[in-house]
């Protein structure tokens, strides 16, 4: 039916997937115009033309109403598609609210390991994206975008699931130590001082030391996976003072 | 009058103009539909025991759905009427022509967007349609080609703009142009004009009417 999940439905976070999206949003969904007129029916095929034709991100606005966005989060929801699938919106690196999109629904039903290992290489994705909320229209980026999915426990109107600490899958063995950007641009550095670092930062511009300084890091850099890398460096060097390269 | 006929010699009685009913015909359409009735309680009755819900109206004779869930194909046009006054062609209450929405397979009309949207999203109009609740899964393979698809068509239409945009420049000069030539042209027939008033006076001055009429400025004698 219009509302149903798809018969054969895995559970998400132990509950029917659509559950995910708190219930007055999710009947404000069901009672939307674009939901009824443009979602019926759609497949994992014919829902990426309705996603590259979405013009910003957000959750609810105006009259507590949903964004296309919303509508199309709660669509996959619905139908699940295969994770291969969902990798292959994510890849597809032109439609950049195909993306989004991907990338929303990977934090919100994946496992913690699989959600790291998919969305922090879209910390290296620059591209705008236009956000909607109930006080308008703002600009965002996708890196930020990701970034809040992996940090904030509410992104677009929507409760996320809890997401395992990426330290604690690391000493569990579950993920390997993330390919820090930073680490190889500092070995960049000592080597071949002013040369520009691949995400287009002059680190030789900026010394060690206060590189090392998260806060001032803030300032500086604007890429978010490098100022993950900062942070967790800076910790690296606080709990090992001596002995560290 | 000794016998029944009316004023005009009509054998008519004061009621005939009422509708007469076939009485077995109708006799006949309340037993089966009596009849109807009582299989469908008999069938509920069965249903109840089994613990299901008892079935409300007729029962259509339906075939078996046989395809899938499909998304409708084009768009729905919900607002292309909007704002525009229709005439009411159809006073019957019934069928299509009256304001609102009309669904033709179901031949059922909805007063507004919201409730022909729910009609066309519901089991009964898909069932009607032919179509069971299940949902076609798209493969990854189907998935990687309408991506490819998309992208081909993107690049085409940013491509096209582009060529729209060299070709808009061209109308824009072209009309310019075309302009210019007009101004210049309604210009010069003003000019002229104020030309030939001028003759026209001076001719008038020196030779009358008469060279006027005949056509010619004179003889030879006015000076342009
Ligand atoms: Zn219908």
């Amino acid at each position: 039916m219009a509302n149903t999940t798809v018969i054969g439905a895995l559970a998400i976070h132990g509950q029917n997937p659509q559950f995910l999206v708190e219930t007055v949003i999710r009947n404000r969904i069901y009672e939307s115009n674009y939901w009824k007129e443009h979602c019926f029916a759609l497949t994992a095929e014919s829902l990426i033309d309705k996603a590259i034709e979405m013009r910003y991100i957000g959750g609810v606005y105006g009259n507590q109403r949903p964004t296309q966005f919303l509508c199309l989060v709660l669509k996959l929801l619905q139908i699940q598609p295969e994770k291969e699938i969902l990798v292959e919106y994510l890849r597809a690196d032109e439609f950049k609210y195909l993306r989004a999109l991907a990338a929303f629904y990977i934090r919100m039903t994946f496992r913690a390991v699989d959600v790291y290992e998919l969305l922090e290489p879209l910390l290296k994705d620059y591209g705008k994206l236009r956000l909607r909320d109930m006080s308008g229209y703002s600009l965002t980026y996708m890196d930020e975008f990701v970034y809040s999915l992996l940090t904030e426990e509410r992104v677009c109107d929507i409760i996320l699931p809890r997401l395992a600490k990426r330290q604690v899958l690391e000493e569990n063995g579950d993920i390997g130590p993330r390919k820090s950007r930073l680490l190889d641009a500092l070995e960049e550095v000592s080597v071949l001082p002013g040369e520009k670092a691949e995400g287009g930062v002059p680190f030789g511009a900026v010394e060690r030391h206060r590189m090392l300084d998260p806060d001032m890091c803030q300032g500086v850099v604007r890429d978010r996976g490098l100022v993950q890398d900062l942070l967790s460096v800076h910790a690296v060097v606080a709990s090992r003072p001596t002995g560290w390269k | 009058m000794a016998d029944k006929s009316g004023a005009y010699g009509s054998k008519a009685s004061d009621t005939d103009f009422r509708k007469t009913w076939d009485k077995e015909e109708y006799a006949e359409r309340a037993k089966k539909k009596d009849q109807e009735e009582k299989e469908r309680m008999q069938e509920n009755e069965e249903r109840m025991k089994q613990g299901k819900r008892p079935r409300k109206g007729r029962r259509d004779d339906l075939p078996k759905p046989t395809e899938l869930m499909k998304q409708r194909e084009g768009p729905l046009e919900l607002e292309k009427n909007l704002g525009k006054t229709m005439v009411v062609q159809n006073l019957s209450g019934k069928g299509p022509g009256q304001p609102g929405f009309h669904c033709e397979t179901c031949n059922r009309t909805y007063k507004d967007s919201v409730g022909y949207l729910d009609h066309i999203n519901s089991r009964a109009h898909l069932r009607a349609l032919g179509q069971t609740t299940k949902l076609e899964r798209s493969t990854l393979a189907q998935v990687q080609a309408r991506i490819a698809y998309l992208r081909e068509k993107t690049k085409e239409a940013s491509s096209a703009k582009a060529f729209d945009f060299k070709q808009r420049l061209a109308e824009v000069k072209a009309k310019e142009v075309a302009l210019r030539e007009q101004r210049k042209a309604v210009k010069r027939i003003e000019k002229e004009k104020a030309r030939l008033e001028l003759i026209k006076d001076t001719g008038m001055n020196e030779d009358g009417d008469m060279a006027q009429l005949m056509g010619f400025g004179g003889f030879g004698s006015s000076k342009k």
